[in-house]
């Protein structure tokens, strides 16, 4: 049984060499202070998102309107002052920090997971079904990713849950490009024509072998995905095609704020900088990644 | 005998980088003579290509500093001139060509307009019919159709290419040429038409030329005189009947020649030596060459040979503590 | 030459007509009867049913795919559920000002981004190499609505030199600000691509053959470098293109400029569907356009590209 000696062998060297390697990346990673501080920035996002119920009171802050205590700039009592509703503005953006980052995080696994499986499907067999998925992605990439969202979100009407249908849609088209490619290159290396060879089910190799030499490419894009989502969301909500009112999202924020912001400027400025440092902290987070996962590629 | 072109004088030159200082070229002494040919050998790292970009004062911005020395180029203090004046130099008084012509020639230009750059860079009085008869006359000079200068480099083969780079060193007829290793990265075949080119040249224009070469056939083909440099200085230079001819040699020569060639046998590749070219970060004690030496003694781990006159002319010199005491 | 050409545009139909047919099925779906909206909660059915047969809502999908395909063609592009206007009519009326803020916003991403990234790269590691690195940064973490919101605050709010809305988009002032809030991520894109495309060119031999010839620094950077250093920028700044199409829909709502974007965003609000897929299948032909434009700058620029398609196709 020479060659399931063989395999199992290199596929314990490496998995081993994998531990190594996340170890070698992690190293790369910490020395980077930008990485370092673009990590520490998201952990305090998230932090702050989940202990927001702690802090403040949804409905009570966030969500009811209180006339008398409305417009009112930052003071000690409202840290970030009040809205128009005189709703609590920190409340309504730690709150809102939850919506973002949620929605953002659920659409990227969501379209990652489905680029996986699409893009490793279409690597592995290639042919036929290749073609057939490629092209469809084809067609869907030459959409910017927005228009997409917007035309899906255009169909099926506003809300929190079609938004994270739209988005998961709009992004799978660019993950499978990348799970593709990654698999593509790892398909011809030795070790998977051992596996083949002794008889491993396809989707054994698909799943024990291929994807987890493709993951460093795809956290990478999956982080600046999240990113980029973060700023899909707002917008779209900052256009009325996103969360629906009274949730509270930074870019309805925004829009609800601009018609006023000559003499509140508050308004408009809290909620962008809140997407700006959640934005600044995913981006340093991928590049971060990028760099640590390849040196080589630094210029 | 002509008068002299280049004077190089105790040139050091270091590269310096954050992690470490490299001496690349410690106390070199050169001489080309107008018209002539000094061929100059030497192992990878001896410092030949740094000698060169020296003299054009095309060292690496801020990592490469010439440290000390004197390099006088047809009366002209190369050292101390200032970039501007270097402009009208390079490509008019001196020029360059180097080792791999795949990669020497601007892809998206065609190699006419490369050609007529260097004229319009130093002949500003040149009208543009002017220069565009220059450079037909230089092409076929090279051997090139004058009816290709509106193509590609991408359209021509590796010695065509070679010849264009050629004939943008030589249409401003520059009183010297530096040539990094021309012919290595070509075929066989080609480096020979291209080196009998480059010779004919030579002839016609009467260009001083310095040649970069690991190849001893060329040296002994084309060159009046040679130097062999290791770790950044000449230890031995002579004319070539000197060195292919004479009896006396520095060790590392004799290394390199394997056994003294003939100029009448077939050109002989170089035996490699034993050991490697020393860290020029951390240069050995004494002569640099001591720790490779089959002949060391113990004078040479100490103190660094003098240059010594092997015939009365001073045409061969050797920088040997084996030769102290020649007086011919 | 021209054989490439007409080979790529004839391409560009069926990914139109994908793009067109997807969209088109994608609205379909949409819950809720289009008659029924314009007529009103109030009509009788009769009514909703009658106008059903009149805007062909009762047929088959693929035949009214086909049937939308073969007015299209012909220039009708239906009517507007809510106007009853025809769309075409709507759509060229706005163009001139969604086509003025695309170009004035990629004028700004050539003149800003690119010349700034090559004196980042020609000035490697200096301040104003990491000043414009930083900036490019932060433009990328940015939403180009909330730029856009930050420069009426600043430049028409407090400074009052340019005026806050594009309404009326008579004069060129009011596309300043506007133009410049949507260039904000192309800007940043363009930096960085010139810079790293520059690093990577001033790095090869025939620049070091040039200098040799005795050139001076500007002549190598911007006969030499520059022009080899293009293909990547086109590239980048080509892609940003689409991006700048989907983000125009939100720059003209901040803006309340009349164009093409802002009457999508209204339309599909109102559920509009005629107008929001001839929007998108028109936004889709420019995209495919503007790839194909692209890609023959490409050949003018690397001229190896010419010949490698002209041996192509023999």
């Amino acid at each position: 049984m020479m060659i399931e000696e063989k395999t199992i062998t290199t596929a314990n060297k490496s998995s081993t060499k994998r531990r190594g390697q996340i170890k070698s990346i992690w190293f790369r990673y910490k020395k980077n202070k930008l990485a370092m501080t673009g990590l520490i920035l998201m952990g305090v996002l998230i932090f702050i998102a989940i202990i927001a119920p702690l802090i403040a009171d949804y409905e009570q802050d966030a969500v009811s309107q209180n006339m008398k205590i409305r417009l009112q700039p930052p003071s000690i009592e409202h840290i970030f002052g009040t809205d128009q509703y005189g709703r609590d503005m920190f409340a309504r953006i730690i709150f809102g920090a939850r919506v973002s980052l949620a929605v953002g995080l659920a659409s990227v696994v969501i379209s990652s997971v489905l680029g996986i499986l699409i893009g490793s499907i279409s690597g592995y067999y290639g042919g036929m079904i290749d073609n057939i998925l490629m092209r469809t992605m084809d067609v869907l990439l030459a959409i910017p990713s927005i228009f997409l969202a917007i035309a899906i979100v255009a169909a099926l009407g506003p809300g929190l849950i079609n938004l994270l249908i739209a988005m998961s849609i709009s992004y799978t088209p660019g993950f499978s490009r990348i799970v593709r490619s990654s698999v593509l290159s790892v398909k011809n290396q030795e070790f998977i024509e051992a596996a083949i060879a002794c008889g491993t089910k396809d989707n054994r190799i698909i799943f024990k072998h291929v994807i987890p030499n493709a993951i460093g490419p795809i956290l990478v894009q999956v982080t600046l995905s999240i990113a980029r989502a973060i700023i899909h969301v707002s917008s779209l909500s900052f256009l009325g095609l996103g969360v629906k009112p009274p949730m509270p999202e930074w870019g309805s924020m925004l829009a609800e704020g601009k018609p006023l912001m000559r003499d509140n400027q508050y308004l408009v400025v809290i909620p962008g900088i809140a997407i700006v440092l959640s934005v600044m902290a995913l981006n340093l987070i991928g590049d971060g990644l990028r760099d640590a996962l390849d040196p080589r590629l630094k210029n | 005998m002509a008068g002299k072109l280049l004077e190089i004088n105790n040139l050091n030159v270091t590269y310096e980088t954050d992690e470490a200082v490299v001496y690349a070229i410690n106390g070199l002494n050169l001489t080309i003579h107008k018209g002539e040919t000094l061929g100059l050998v030497g192992e990878t790292g001896a410092g030949k290509t740094t000698t060169a970009l020296s003299i054009m004062k095309l060292l690496p911005n801020k990592v490469g500093v010439i440290k000390d020395g004197e390099i006088i180029l047809d009366g002209i203090d190369i050292i101390n001139s200032a970039e501007q004046d270097m402009r009208k130099i390079r490509g008019n008084t001196v020029s360059m060509i180097f080792q791999d012509p795949m990669t020497s020639l601007n892809p998206i230009l065609t190699i006419g307009d490369q050609i007529a750059e260097v004229l319009e860079l130093h002949r500003k009085d040149m009208k543009r019919d002017e220069i565009s008869k220059r450079v037909d006359e230089i092409l076929k000079m090279v051997g090139l159709p004058p009816t290709r200068k509106n193509e590609y480099p991408h359209q021509f083969s590796g010695g065509m290419r070679q010849r264009v780079v050629i004939a943008m060193a030589l249409v401003c007829e520059p009183k010297l040429l530096l040539a990094d290793e021309p012919t290595t990265a070509l075929d066989v075949t080609i480096q020979t038409q291209v080196l009998e080119l480059m010779k004919g040249l030579k002839a016609k224009l009467n260009t001083a030329m310095l040649l970069i070469t690991h190849d001893l056939g060329v040296v002994a083909d084309i060159c009046d005189r040679v130097a062999i440099m290791y770790a950044g200085k000449i230890i031995e230079m002579g004319a070539i009947e000197d060195i292919f001819e004479g009896k006396e040699h520095h060790p590392y020569t004799e290394g390199l020649f394997g056994s003294i060639p003939d100029l009448k046998k077939e050109a002989r590749r170089l035996n490699p030596i034993e050991g490697l070219m020393p860290d020029p970060t951390n240069l050995p004690s004494g002569c640099h060459f001591h720790v490779r030496c089959k002949k060391c003694m113990d004078k040479c781990k100490l103190e660094e040979p003098v240059i010594n006159s092997i015939n009365l002319d001073n045409t061969h010199i050797i920088k040997c503590h084996l030769y102290n005491d020649i007086h011919r | 030459m021209l054989k490439y050409i007409v080979k790529r545009m004839v391409t560009m139909i069926p990914i139109i007509l994908g793009i067109s047919f997807l969209i088109f099925a994608i609205l379909d779906l949409t819950p809720g009867d289009p008659a029924r909206m314009i007529l009103g909660d109030g009509a009788t059915n009769e009514a909703v049913e009658a106008l059903r047969e009149e805007m062909g809502l009762n047929e088959h999908f693929i035949v009214r795919y086909f049937n939308y395909v073969k007015d299209a063609i012909r220039g009708d592009f239906g009517k507007s559920y809510r106007s009853r206007l025809p769309v075409f009519d709507e759509i060229f009326a706005r163009l001139p000002h969604s086509f003025k803020l695309a170009l004035g916003s990629i004028l700004f991403v050539i003149i800003v981004g690119i010349p700034i990234g090559i004196i980042s790269a020609v000035k490697q590691y200096s301040i104003i190499d990491t000043i414009s690195l930083i900036s490019a940064f932060l433009l990328t973490s940015m939403p180009g609505f909330w730029l856009g919101i930050m420069l009426i605050l600043f430049f028409a709010l407090k400074l009052g030199i340019l005026p806050a809305t594009g309404a009326g988009a008579d004069s060129w002032r009011h596309f300043v600000l506007p133009s410049i809030a949507l260039s904000g991520s192309g800007v940043a894109i363009a930096l960085r691509m010139t810079r790293s495309s520059m690093l990577e060119v001033i790095r090869q031999d025939y620049i070091r053959t040039v200098r040799a010839k005795g050139a001076g620094e500007t002549r190598i950077i911007v006969k030499h470098a520059l022009k080899n250093a293009l293909l990547p920028i086109v590239t980048v700044v080509g892609i940003e293109f689409g991006t700048l199409l989907g983000g125009g829909m939100i720059i003209e709502s901040v803006f309340a400029i009349p164009g093409i974007g802002s009457m999508t965003v209204n339309a599909i609000r109102m559920k509009d569907t005629p107008l929001v897929i001839a929007s998108i299948t028109f936004s889709a032909i420019a995209i495919s356009i503007i790839n194909l434009i692209v890609d023959l700058l490409y050949v003018y620029i690397d001229p190896r590209l010419k010949t490698s398609i002209e041996q192509s196709s023999r």
